[in-house]
């Protein structure tokens, strides 16, 4: 049988019990509190590691892809080394992981390069080093992070130019002023009213919106408005939308220069509309074929291209005046040229067009008022959508503050203001492979920067870094 | 006549001194033991805390990154950032770090986009400050223009000539005319909760490099005409 102790027995086990207790307890209390600091301390570390890895991916990718976009050799090996490089110049700042290593590799398919991180590291755990337990001295992490850049190595731009005359309107407000005053001066000469055609009239300068109106040699309508707009002599030069976009074109070849990153890589073609006389020619015309811009010498198929531009013929006279038709124009455009490739190899570029248009067409559809002019069907794009092209559209739009002057007859003012032209933002828009593709300026500055964006798009779309 | 007293029972006598005695000992003792469990239990409070936010500064480091390169590129593949893209990067650490939000107790932090960049080739190189943006209250953190030190490809120095400012750049793999890196720092100023008599206000700072997604451009501009936080040379 127990024994009770005597009561100051029993009070002297009482006295300390807390304190035993709570010293039995610290061990666990702190063995929970350090499971929850490395706990903490883990995450972190791995947090650090997964920022290392994808800094290292991202770099790996971009060298090996630019090395490959220059011609260089040892692309992948560069490219590994890169991200072995950016790996390190992380994890040098990290403190909470020691024996942090990784594996940087580096795969190709086609112009596509794909870099895989894998690491490993150590965590140093306060538990583990306070107990002196090895086995939980520290603890393993590991993960890894990829990164993709394609290269869109080799690129094809083809420009098809609206050269009808709707395209011949003068450049600026001041351009219009400036023409006005010279048709004024030209119907001053005696003789020359008469000559105004279709009985329009001549009390109202016709025509210093779109001068559709040229002399012929065989007609007998001898005004010849366009002629009026090239000579430099009473007013200022005439500047027309016709000319701001072969500018504009100038410089898309020019940015096609500048972004080329190897040499061949790029290549150019132009087209238009059609010949002068509609009757003998088709609906296209080839202006320059496709040739890559360092044809003959570092840019100098470029050059060359941009040469072309100026022997372009403005299809403006009353005799000769050329419809737009779009959907023939594509046809004959499509049979022509060739699949878009996927820009891995020189033998099959990525491809793209840029129409530059006021988007109104003389054609049939869809039989718009008052005449059968009306926008653009978008379905006649798809045929080179088809074959694989990105289609973008420069929608060159009428200046809205020709409206204004006092010249233009009220037969100019629907295309002005749109009546004319129902839905055509919409069909232009369809018509482009994607809303991003499709920009519309009037100015000549908008012009040239459209222009020069779209051509940017047209052979970089692809090259981006993902990850 | 004497009564006969009863022994005493032990533990049954003379009670009314004896408990006294007896809680007395358990207060003493509390008294004793329970700073210690205090100091753990706010320790561990304050210490995770501080890990906590050193964890989403990491990914403060490495979204802002993420966002700015993403948004530095250009349609026709060359990179820049305007003013407002680089703020919008940044304020992303209002969305990691909420309780800075509404700059309640005028919470001391900043986040610094830089761009380094290289010139010359391989290794006798150049690393150049190209412009330094902050968004910043409480404290001045950008990186100053000029040259960037950089010392052997091992090397893991974490700033010295600018204070904590970073310094150590990748030193390999710069051979590349389009080189450069985009630094994303971020600095925010801790305050321990119960600790704060003790330690005081520390500040916690990570350091993300990222590379461009372009290979286009040889660095990422910032576009803005004339700002103090761009370098002479990279206007």
């Amino acid at each position: 049988m127990r024994r009770a102790l005597p009561g100051h027995a029993r009070l002297a086990r009482r006295r300390g019990a807390v304190t035993v207790m709570f010293a039995s307890g610290l061990v666990p209390i702190m063995m929970l509190v350090g499971l929850a600091v490395d706990f903490d301390w883990v995450l972190q570390a791995k947090a650090e590691l997964d920022l290392a890895a994808d800094s290292a991916a991202f770099a790996g990718a971009r060298e090996a892809g630019a090395d490959y976009a220059a011609g260089k050799t040892g692309y992948v090996a560069k490219g590994e080394q890169a991200a072995l490089d950016w790996w390190n110049a992380q994890v040098g700042i990290l403190t909470n992981a020691s024996n942090a290593t990784a594996t940087e590799t580096i795969s190709q398919s086609g112009n596509t390069f794909t870099v895989t991180v894998a690491y490993t590291a150590n965590v140093p755990l306060v538990l583990g080093q306070l107990f002196k337990w090895s086995r939980a001295a520290g603890a393993q992490i590991a993960n890894t992070s990829k990164a993709t850049i394609t290269i869109n190595q080799f690129g094809t731009v083809d420009f098809l130019i609206d050269n009808t005359a709707s395209m011949m309107l003068a450049a600026t407000a001041t351009d219009e002023a400036n023409l006005e005053a010279k048709i004024l001066t030209w119907l001053a000469v005696p003789g020359n009213a008469a000559s105004v055609p279709d009985g329009i009239g001549t009390s109202i300068p016709q025509c210093d919106f779109a001068c559709h109106w040229k002399a012929t040699s065989s007609g007998t309508n001898q005004t010849d408005y366009f002629a009026l707009t090239r000579t430099t002599s009473g007013a200022a030069a005439i500047t027309l939308r016709w000319d701001v976009v072969q500018t504009a074109t100038t410089a898309g070849i020019q940015e096609m220069v500048s972004l080329e990153t190897v040499l061949n890589q790029l290549s150019v073609g132009v087209f238009t509309f059609g010949g002068v006389n509609m009757a003998s020619s088709s609906y296209l015309q080839t202006v320059y074929s496709e040739t890559t811009i360092d044809q003959g010498g570092s840019g100098k198929g470029a050059a060359a291209a941009i040469a072309s531009l100026s022997t372009i013929t403005p299809t403006v006279g009353i005799d000769t005046q050329i419809d737009t038709n779009f959907g023939s124009a594509f046809n004959d455009i499509a049979a022509l040229l060739p699949d878009s490739g996927d820009g891995s190899t020189s033998a099959s570029p990525k491809r793209a067009l840029i129409l530059v248009t006021d988007g109104m067409e003389d054609d049939t559809w869809p039989q718009a008022i008052p005449t059968t002019e009306g926008p653009i069907n978008p379905a006649v794009c798809q045929v080179m959508k088809n074959k694989g092209y990105t289609v973008f559209v420069l929608y060159t739009t009428y200046a809205s503050d020709s409206i204004s002057l006092p010249g233009n007859n009220v037969q100019l003012a629907p295309y002005i203001n749109g009546t004319a032209s129902p839905g055509l933002v919409s069909s232009l828009t369809s018509c482009a492979s994607s809303p991003n593709d499709f920009v519309q300026a009037s100015s000549p500055t908008d012009i040239q920067n459209a222009m020069t964006t779209l051509v940017g798009q047209a052979i970089s779309s692809a090259t981006r870094l993902s990850n | 006549m004497l009564s006969r007293r009863k022994p005493a029972q032990p533990g049954s006598t003379r009670p009314s001194s004896l408990w006294p005695r007896k809680s007395g000992i358990a207060a003493v003792e509390f008294a004793v033991i329970s700073p210690v469990m205090l100091s753990i239990a706010i320790g561990a409070m304050d210490t995770t805390q501080a890990i906590v936010m050193q964890r989403r500064s990491i990914e403060v480091a490495q979204q802002v990154g993420e966002i700015a390169t993403l948004l530095a590129i250009q349609p026709n593949q060359t990179t820049s950032l305007t003013p407002t893209q680089a703020q919008q990067a940044e304020s992303v650490i209002f969305a990691i770090l909420p309780q800075l939000r509404s700059l309640v107790g005028n919470p001391t932090f900043a986040v610094t986009i830089s761009d380094v960049v290289f010139t010359g080739t391989e290794p006798n190189y150049t690393a150049n400050m190209a412009w330094s943006v902050p968004l910043s209250y409480g404290m001045d953190v950008y990186r100053p223009c000029g040259v960037v030190n950089q010392t052997t490809p091992t090397a893991t120095q974490r700033g010295s000539n600018t204070g904590d400012h970073w310094t150590t750049v990748p030193t390999s793999g710069m051979s590349s005319s389009l080189s450069s890196v985009l630094v994303v720092d971020v600095r925010v100023q801790f305050t321990p909760f119960f600790l704060n008599l003790i330690t005081g206000s520390f500040t916690i700072y990570q350091t993300a490099y990222f590379n461009q997604r372009s290979i286009v451009s040889s660095y990422i501009t910032y576009d803005t005409s004339a700002d103090p936080n761009v370098c002479p040379g990279y206007i």
